[in-house]
């Protein structure tokens, strides 16, 4: 998993086009803080559904989902 | 002065997540807080490129037209089914699969795009139809029966594809083969996991879209795959 993860962030780095620095900036994302925030952002998994899949509290998803999307906003700043 | 917006009410404000009441407040403070106005129009940009498909006359050469396909699937379904909110509802751990589902997400568009040249001449109609259609139900329906039959729809699907990619392969750059083929193999894994989690919870909502995104997943690199093929 983590070979696919490091080729994950080598492709989103190559990918062309306007949307290389938003990649870029979710695949450095620590594990966790990638997985919520791509599920509710990109694929749109409810708050309910990612507490239930991950395991932990609504509360707890939805900090980490803040915190990604801080820390997102924070990398395209750079 | 007003207090700036806290960053949670602020997130669940642009999710249309908040109350009336608070939505009020949150508009007044708008109206006259130029820092939390900026705040909102950034956090709302940033959801609207992560939601957003590019402005891009390539689709095969970018991976967000994958990631869009998979968004818009908010059907009205509830995941609980009686259990307290915050427990897991299936024994198999799940972080493989999300994890999975992440990795992919980033990576099989991207890959089979980079390992293939973007030529978009030869399409399969009728295994578009087939998909679109299986697509439509799984996205627009999320109703737990309907999973099933768009799964097979797209498996019926997938096994043309796997077909026109098996007897088409040679045409295909040896490495450009294997690309195809981690990242099939990578998607086939998480199907299976998925497909294991789900014979212990069957009704499970979250696992069922998970599912489904997989399958979806592993048909458009295929889709890749066999356009670039000439049969």
């Amino acid at each position: 998993m983590e070979d696919l993860e490091r080729y994950a962030i080598a492709v989103t780095e190559a990918m062309p086009g306007t949307k290389v620095d938003l990649e870029r900036a979710i695949a450095g994302l620590p594990k966790g803080a990638r997985e919520v925030l791509v599920l509710r952002d990109v694929q749109g998994f409810k708050y309910r559904e990612i507490a239930e899949l991950t395991g932990v509290t609504l509360g707890t998803v939805k900090a980490q989902i803040h915190r990604a999307r801080n820390l997102v906003q924070e990398a395209l700043e750079r | 002065m007003n207090r700036h917006i806290d960053d949670a009410v602020l997130n669940d404000y642009v999710e249309g997540l908040v109350p009336e009441d608070v939505a009020r407040e949150v508009d007044g403070n708008l109206a006259s807080c130029k820092e939390c106005t900026a705040r909102l129009e950034a956090l709302a940009l940033l959801l609207a490129e992560l939601a957003g498909p590019p402005h891009d006359a390539s689709p095969a050469r970018d991976l967000w037209p994958g990631i869009q396909a998979q968004i818009g699937a908010g059907g009205a379904v509830s995941i609980s089914r009686g259990r307290a909110a915050g427990n897991r509802i299936f024994s198999f751990p799940p972080a493989e699969l999300v994890a999975a589902s992440v990795v992919w997400t980033l990576l099989s568009g991207g890959a089979v795009w980079m390992a293939l040249t973007a030529r978009q001449d030869r399409a399969v109609v009728a295994v578009t139809e087939v998909t679109e259609t299986a697509g439509a139900r799984a996205e627009s329906n999320m109703v737990l029966p309907v999973v099933g039959a768009a799964t097979t729809e797209y498996e019926r699907a997938i096994a043309s594809l796997e077909f026109i990619l098996e007897q088409g392969r040679d045409q295909l750059d040896p490495q450009t083969v294997e690309t195809i083929e981690m990242s099939l193999n990578t998607i086939d894994r998480a199907i299976g996991e998925a497909r294991q989690a789900l014979s212990s919870d069957p009704n499970n909502a979250g696992l069922n879209r998970l599912l489904i995104k997989y399958v979806q997943s592993k048909l458009r690199v295929l889709r890749q795959a066999s356009a670039a093929i000439q049969i």
